[in-house]
């Protein structure tokens, strides 16, 4: 077991969490070692907010440039519960920040909301974007042991680094070790599974060197085959695992039924040492012949080192890879992680794009991308710990400014001016319709697949696993209990119990809901991704979206049987209280005295609680972020 | 290039918004206006820019050339005869109707590609690319905004049916992206007020008002933008042409004769929209992958097939409106020329595809497959071949490449060239 560093403030948060499942890398530390931390905690806390907060101050001088004006609390409580909990806050909890005056208000309610199940939720969202988190992948199936996982992971706030490494070097079967799926998610294109990894966790824009040298970067192809190799060894197995299902099928259970019991087994990344890379047939460049076995090396950024080759065994080639890409001095790995969180809560990152990393000092201002790199590897990639450094400094506390025009560098008197993604109008609308109890209603399907996992080794080959069929056959058996047909419930749902497993519940978070949802829920038409592709999450609107949100579904909901229309039945109130509360539940506001007589007028002419509702909701007060 | 990369306006996927699409923040996303024609346009034949529509039919699954529109002797024969059409070409007897409309049709007996896996051949026959982890690719609708502008003032320019509406933008803007209708009888969603039009013009009166400051505060283009889509949205909603969706005002014996099923009714509503101004639509069919009991399978779908696509060309025809729109039959890929049991497999190195209308030759076959059906003999066509001549049809100066977020220069039909000899 490796330690975690940090894991005296993953066990204090993980305490006041909803969910825990004993097991897998828990470590308990003893108090010292907590209060040290605990009181670097609480340096970085006062420094580093003070330390970037200098920095952009310098580069907005050096500019002619001013910060913005403080946000006041009004724009602060909305802000930072979208930013940290990927939610508006309730009238209760607006009321409860605007009624404490303490003077650390902002910081308390800042720890208190990364340490909240919401936030687990968010990051959820976020990094399946990132990731391209799918419940099911093409023909490998299933993947809510995966989902499991990071969501474990984010709840024990494991730092980022273990988290990567987890992924990038997981073995073993599906169905028993989760974080396998990130590398099974592109089995059959490993060429384009590791252009997604190096360009995602390291920011380093390799996709045209997979077939030529990039055309005005240095990566070569040679450097990205170089790289793949790492990779040469590494097998999945049975990704067609219709192949062995259909050797064993007879008339006690179909194929499409072995099928979906195989996957969680089958579907494995193994080591196979009769593999390696070789340099492709249409390889153009003199330097290899096509064919020629390739020897794993590592790029580098800096032209002055040489680049190290890997003098490893084949079977630890894919660990030494996963060791070098999150090493703290791997000159990227901590930059790509801290800008794209940036990016996260300022609405732009130091460096655009966040998958281009390759020159540093392109940057708005490098000097605040080292800053916050080296943050990132003192908080041992605590994200946590590093949000909440961000989130303390006056910086982020400014009021927004709006996009700037094309080609104009954005400095960052403040954060943007940004759209809710979909994911946080969603979770905001689901909040509005159920009150705060959504927070804390989780799914979790990895159960219905560990459940198929064999408690005994089969072949793992298709052709003899004929030796096999009576012991997968018993086990089949046995999870269906006293059902007599076998042969029914169309595949998936014999074993899978897949009608039950989408959930009969609509109104949950986005993270608790089908990753993604299909293209015509609302979620998708406001932009959640669709999961092919990484970053691919849009805020950009469309006329569906403001069809939906005029017409829709959710909105009929929301003005026919709302918690907050509840909520304003119950309680009796004068008209102005109820608009009141309605601002209040949607802008985190008060409405001013025209805003209230407006809305008098309107309640006098036909119009009632809900059609104000409707006015909220699709205004661009509600959906933006200021 | 660098000052470029850094900017925020850097064309990341999702922002990437090309030079044509800055007109952003009026009435449409979509300018109303294509790129500028290059004097190089191979505009001065005939056949460019004849379609002003494309109806592409997706025949989900693999049509088996052998059984349907490349009929074969011997070993390959299947259980369907030959039978003679309206040109001078045969299909089988499991398209009698079809039969009727050959005179019509240009019938691609050379197409050659080689993914034999559904989801990446669908993939590939809607984009001409194959899948990448790293990019998206358009479909032909996407980049018939892109060329030629908006088709419509008040419909979206592209529309899918019976299908979702991914594998539609592509790497463009997400406006690009095709209108997704799920089911044709039930035209398009949330269209509808809540409560009626008065209360919504009074509730509209009121969320101005109570969003003037927030939008005069913020000069933002984002913000913008969502005031063009809600114009827009608006707009669409008491467009007169929204009863092009609403196949119930056509009379029954024309629904009939379509088919009462997606397909058959697909067909119609296509036929609705492009009488609209739709630019492209395509229309999704699944049920075509054999590999079991062929005959049997044959024998229920391609009727459904047979008299959808038969009526359409007709009722086109008859209407006036051929030879301003092109037709096209695609499908993921062929099936072997031999069976597997009662079934076929898949075959992507030889199959066969089909236009009609737009300028394409009328009762013509192009290119040869051998005796056997198994390899292309004459003529192979691409899919990216056929994209590019779709694309010609269409009216699009496909020599002009786009630039994709990454900066690579991307183009329709992965840059293969128009078969001049489709078009008459």
């Amino acid at each position: 077991m490796r330690a975690i560093p940090g894991v005296a403030l993953a066990c204090f948060l993980s305490s006041l969490a909803y969910c825990s499942e004993p097991g897998e890398g828990r470590v308990k530390e003893g108090r010292a070692d907590f209060d040290k931390l605990a009181s670097k905690d609480q340096a970085l806390k006062d420094k580093t907010p003070v330390g970037i907060d200098r920095i952009i101050l310098r580069d907005l001088q050096g500019h002619e440039l001013r910060p913005n004006a403080p946000a006041s609390d009004n724009q602060f409580v909305r802000r930072v519960y979208l930013d940290v909990i990927g939610r508006i806050p309730t009238a209760k909890e607006f009321a409860e920040f605007h009624q404490d005056t303490r003077r650390d208000k902002r910081s308390r309610l800042i720890d208190e909301l990364l340490a909240s199940p919401g936030h687990v939720s968010h990051m959820f969202n976020w990094l399946g974007d990132m990731l391209r988190v799918k419940d099911s992948y093409y023909r490998i199936g299933k993947t809510w042991t995966f989902h499991t996982w990071l969501k474990t992971q984010l709840d024990r706030n494991r730092p980022w680094n273990e988290m990567v490494r987890e992924m990038l070097t997981a073995e073993g079967a599906l169905g028993e070790n989760g974080p396998t799926a990130y590398l099974l998610r592109d089995a059959s294109m490993p060429l384009d599974s590791l252009s997604n990894t190096l360009t995602t966790f390291l920011g380093a824009n390799v996709a045209c060197a997979q077939c030529h040298d990039h055309p005005f970067a240095e990566w070569t192809q040679r450097d990205f085959y170089e790289m793949a190799a790492f990779f040469g060894s590494t097998a999945f197995d049975s990704v067609d695992t219709r192949k062995p299902a259909k050797v064993l099928a007879d008339k006690r259970f179909s194929k499409a039924n072995l099928v979906t019991l195989l996957q969680p087994n089958m579907e494995r990344v193994v080591f196979d040492q009769d593999r390696a890379t070789v340099f492709p047939e249409d390889y153009a460049y003199d330097d290899a012949r096509p064919g020629q076995k390739v020897v794993p090396r590592f790029i580098t950024w800096d032209d002055a080192k040489k680049k190290r080759s890997s003098r490893t065994s084949s079977q630890r080639l894919r660990e030494h890879f996963a060791d070098w890409l999150t090493a703290p001095d791997n000159p990227r790995f901590a930059a790509a992680i801290a800008n794209r969180l940036w990016k996260k809560l300022f609405g732009a990152a130091v460096k655009e794009p966040v998958t281009d990393l390759d020159d540093l000092e392109d940057a708005t201002n490098p000097e605040l991308l080292a800053f916050i790199a080296q943050l990132m590897k003192d908080v041992n990639f605590d994200l946590r710990r590093f949000q909440r450094a961000i989130l303390n400094t006056k910086t982020y506390q400014q009021q927004v400014s709006v996009t700037p025009p094309a080609g104009e560098a954005f400095r960052f008197p403040g954060p943007l001016l940004r759209r809710m993604t979909a994911e946080q109008a969603w979770d905001s609308i689901v909040l509005l319709l159920r009150g705060q109890e959504v927070d804390t209603i989780r799914t979790d399907h990895a159960p219905l697949m560990k459940r198929l996992v064999f408690p005994f080794e089969i072949t793992h080959h298709r052709k003899i696993i004929v030796k096999d069929r009576e012991k997968i056959f018993s086990f089949a058996q046995s999870l269906l209990g006293d059902r007599k047909t076998s042969r029914g419930a169309g595949g998936r749902g014999l074993f899978m119990q897949a009608k039950k497993a989408r959930g009969q519940d609509q109104w949950l978070r986005a993270s608790e809901l089908p990753q993604p949802m299909p293209p015509t829920h609302f979620l998708r038409i406001a932009g959640q991704s669709a999961r092919e592709v990484a970053d691919d999450g849009s805020t950009e609107g469309g006329i569906t979206e403001s069809l939906a949100m005029m017409n829709g579904e959710i909105t009929q909901a929301l003005m026919k049987k709302s918690a907050i229309l509840k909520e304003m039945r119950q309680k009796k109130r004068s008209e102005t209280e109820q608009v009141e509360f309605l601002y209040k539940s949607f802008f985190s506001r008060t409405p001013n005295r025209q805003e209230k007589k407006r809305s008098a007028a309107a309640l006098a002419q036909k119009l009632d609680l809900s059609d104000v509702i409707w006015a909220l909701l699709n205004s661009r007060e509600f959906i933006f972020i200021q | 290039m660098k000052q470029l990369l850094n900017s925020l306006e850097t064309p990341t996927r999702r922002q990437f918004v090309e030079g044509c699409a800055a007109a952003a923040f009026g009435l449409n996303v979509i300018p109303a206006t294509g790129l500028a024609a290059d004097e190089a346009a191979p505009k001065k034949h005939p056949a460019f820019g004849k379609a002003k529509s494309v109806i592409w039919i997706m025949l989900g699954g693999g049509l088996s050339h052998i059984d349907s529109l490349d009929p074969k002797d011997g070993k390959s024969k299947g259980p369907a005869d030959k039978i003679k059409t309206a040109a001078d070409f045969q299909v089988t007897s499991y398209f009698p109707k079809l039969a009727t409309v050959a005179d019509r049709m240009c019938v691609i007996r050379s197409m050659k590609a080689k993914i034999g896996v559904h989801t990446p051949a669908k993939y590939f026959m809607r984009t001409a690319h194959e899948t990448r982890g790293t990019i998206l690719h358009p479909n032909l609708g996407a980049w018939g905004a892109h060329y030629l502008g908006r088709s419509s003032d008040t419909l979206p320019s592209s529309v899918c049916i019976n299908r979702r509406s991914d594998q539609g933008n592509g790497f463009f803007p997400a406006s690009y992206a095709p209108l997704a209708i799920g089911e044709p009888s039930q035209g398009i969603s949330n269209v509808h007020t809540i409560g009626g039009t008065g209360k919504n013009s009074r509730r509209l009166k009121l969320l101005n008002e109570i969003d003037a400051g927030f939008r005069k505060k913020f000069n933002d283009k984002g913000v913008k933008a969502y005031n063009g889509f809600y114009d827009d949205a608006l707009a669409l909603m008491k467009s007169k042409e929204l009863e092009a969706f609403d196949l119930s005002s056509e009379p029954e014996s024309t629904r009939t004769a379509y088919g009462n099923n997606a397909l058959g009714q697909g067909c119609l509503l296509a036929r609705r929209l492009v009488a609209s101004g739709v630019r492209f639509i395509e229309i999704m069919h699944d049920g075509w992958d054999h590999h079991k009991a062929l005959a049997d399978e044959m024998d229920e779908i391609a009727p459904v097939f047979d008299q959808a696509f038969a009526s359409l060309i007709s009722d086109l025809d008859q209407k006036g409106m051929l030879d301003s729109t092109l037709v096209v039959v695609a499908t993921e890929f062929g099936r072997k020329p031999q069976f597997d049991g009662d079934g076929r497999g898949h075959h992507p190195v030889c199959f066969s595809t089909a236009l009609a209308g737009g300028g394409a030759k009328r009762g013509f076959v192009y290119g040869k497959s051998d005796d056997r059906g198994f390899y292309v003999e004459d003529d192979s066509v691409s899919v990216g071949a056929l994209h590019a001549s779709i694309a010609f049809a269409a009216g699009m100066n496909i020599e002009k490449p786009a630039i994709s977020p990454a900066g690579r220069p991307m183009t329709v039909g992965n840059g293969r060239k128009p078969v001049m000899d489709l078009f008459a």
